[in-house]
């Protein structure tokens, strides 16, 4: 199987506002006056495009001793943690996702205008985009997992736990260049801010965690406030 | 009369109350704001440095140690930088033409090879609401750019931000290359992965977690 790419609207994303006023810290105690700019954003931003996101599968060995994942060549320190996560895996669908410069270009327009609140709202719809987008794609990949007798994992990336951001340069090169419109720099930072890029585990005896959150030692996650089971990538698109 | 206005623009400060038409916070609705009341202020003859100081300064320290006890959240802060903002509007020209002074003068940026600025915007307006004169050099800033900045400004601190491991590396460069230039030179460090354990091993001179940290620091060192 090669590429499958996929280019999404905002409004068939269920991006939810109380998940964007979870994300600034807030529970049902959001003001209305902050719930209104996440309203407003959310708004303005329906004709977004950009949002794109694609996978393609590869054939993984796994080495539980140096908790190294292989990929032809390419070897991936991804960790004892997103090891053990991915454990069983006998293919990844590597994934690249983007909620599009054009968000990330309203966010920094804003705040350039010295609308700071609103720039900061408009970068966490960012996040939740890139996040719903993701949702979608999961469950592309569940559906063809399920068609080969397999399970999926969540989704992973680097820079999750210890696995370094940099391997994203080797997971970038099975994709042709702006893949997405997405470019990575020396640093691995990608561009736009808000994509994502990682594996989801594929397997007949692999496991999906409605929660994961606990395994991660950040302190300064946006998502540690969040309530388990975001997203369901058995349910249909 | 003018010790009621001062605590009142704190206030507005601490709640960020912008000015009489913003309808934030719901509370202070159809009050006047932070542009109103710093204007009051100058016209009865209050000094900017001591509408800085007394006022705004309190206003914004209440904010930093709220935020760092996660009472308040970023909305709120960014709310009570636009107060600040709107007061300095009054502020800065007479800072820029009398012998004024700030409490020193701060440079912050965002390491190269990383292109992420809330955190180091969010620590910008917090210092700057706390007195000192701030230049930010924006993101993706080299070792040479956070030096000609140190030269040009003698007895600033410098702040290197970065929120990616990978330029983690690129902070300890830079922070290797300031120091080299000028051992003398302070720098602060902060972002998501930044550890004071790192902070120790790359030879930086501050880590805070937050931007009341920062503000402590300067603090410190401006007593």
């Amino acid at each position: 199987m090669g590429i499958k790419k996929f280019t999404y609207k905002l409004g068939e994303l269920n991006v939810d506002p109380d998940a964007i006023c979870n994300l600034m810290g807030y529970g049902e105690d959001c003001p209305p006056e902050i719930k209104q700019i996440v309203l407003d954003e959310l708004d303005g931003l329906r004709d977004a495009i950009g949002i794109e996101a694609g996978f393609l599968f590869r054939n993984v060995e796994m080495f539980e001793d140096n908790f190294l994942i292989k990929i032809g060549e390419h070897n991936y320190e991804v960790g004892k943690a997103v090891f053990k996560l991915l454990r069983n895996s006998s293919s990844v669908a590597v994934f690249i996702c983007t909620a599009g410069e054009q968000i990330s270009h309203r966010s920094k327009e804003l705040m350039a205008k010295g609308e700071l609140l609103e720039g900061y709202v408009v970068d966490l719809i960012g996040n939740e985009v890139v996040e719903r987008a993701m949702d979608k794609l999961h469950i592309e990949v569940n559906g063809i997992a399920k068609d080969l007798g397999c399970k999926v994992t969540n989704r992973y990336s680097p820079g999750y736990c210890d696995w370094h951001v940099k391997e994203q340069h080797q997971l970038f090169s099975y994709f042709p260049n702006d893949f997405c419109g997405v470019s990575l720099n020396k640093s691995a930072l990608m561009t736009p801010v808000k994509s994502l890029s990682g594996f989801i585990g594929i397997g007949e005896d692999v496991k999906y965690f409605d929660y994961t959150c606990h395994l991660c030692q950040s302190a300064n996650c946006l998502y540690s406030n969040r309530k388990p089971a975001k997203a369901n990538v058995n349910a249909s698109s | 009369m003018m010790e009621e206005l001062l605590a009142k623009l704190s206030d507005c400060i601490e709640f960020g109350k912008i000015n009489k038409v913003s309808p934030y916070p719901p509370n202070m609705k159809d009050m006047d704001g932070a542009d109103e009341i710093t204007k009051q202020l100058l016209d009865g003859g209050m000094s900017a440095d001591d509408i800085l100081q007394k006022g705004l300064v309190i206003g914004m320290e209440k904010v930093g140690v709220k935020f760092r006890e996660n009472k308040v959240f970023v909305p709120q802060v960014l709310m009570s930088a636009k107060a600040m903002d709107a007061a300095m509007a009054h502020l800065k020209p007479i800072f820029a033409e009398s012998s004024s002074s700030r409490k020193g003068t701060f440079i912050i940026g965002t390491v190269e090879g990383d292109l992420h600025d809330i955190g180091k915007n969010l620590v910008a307006m917090m210092v700057e609401g706390n007195g000192y004169e701030v230049i930010d050099l924006g993101v993706d800033v080299k070792a040479e750019k956070f030096i000609e900045a140190a030269d040009a400004h003698p007895g600033a601190v410098l702040a290197l931000s970065a929120l990616l491991t990978t330029t983690m590396e690129n902070m300890k460069q830079i922070t290797k290359a300031i120091k080299e230039h000028n051992s003398a030179i302070q720098i602060c460090i902060g972002g998501a992965p930044i550890t004071q354990e790192f902070c120790d091993q790359i030879g930086a001179d501050s880590y805070n977690p937050d931007p009341q940290g920062v503000v402590e620091f300067l603090n410190a060192k401006s007593a």
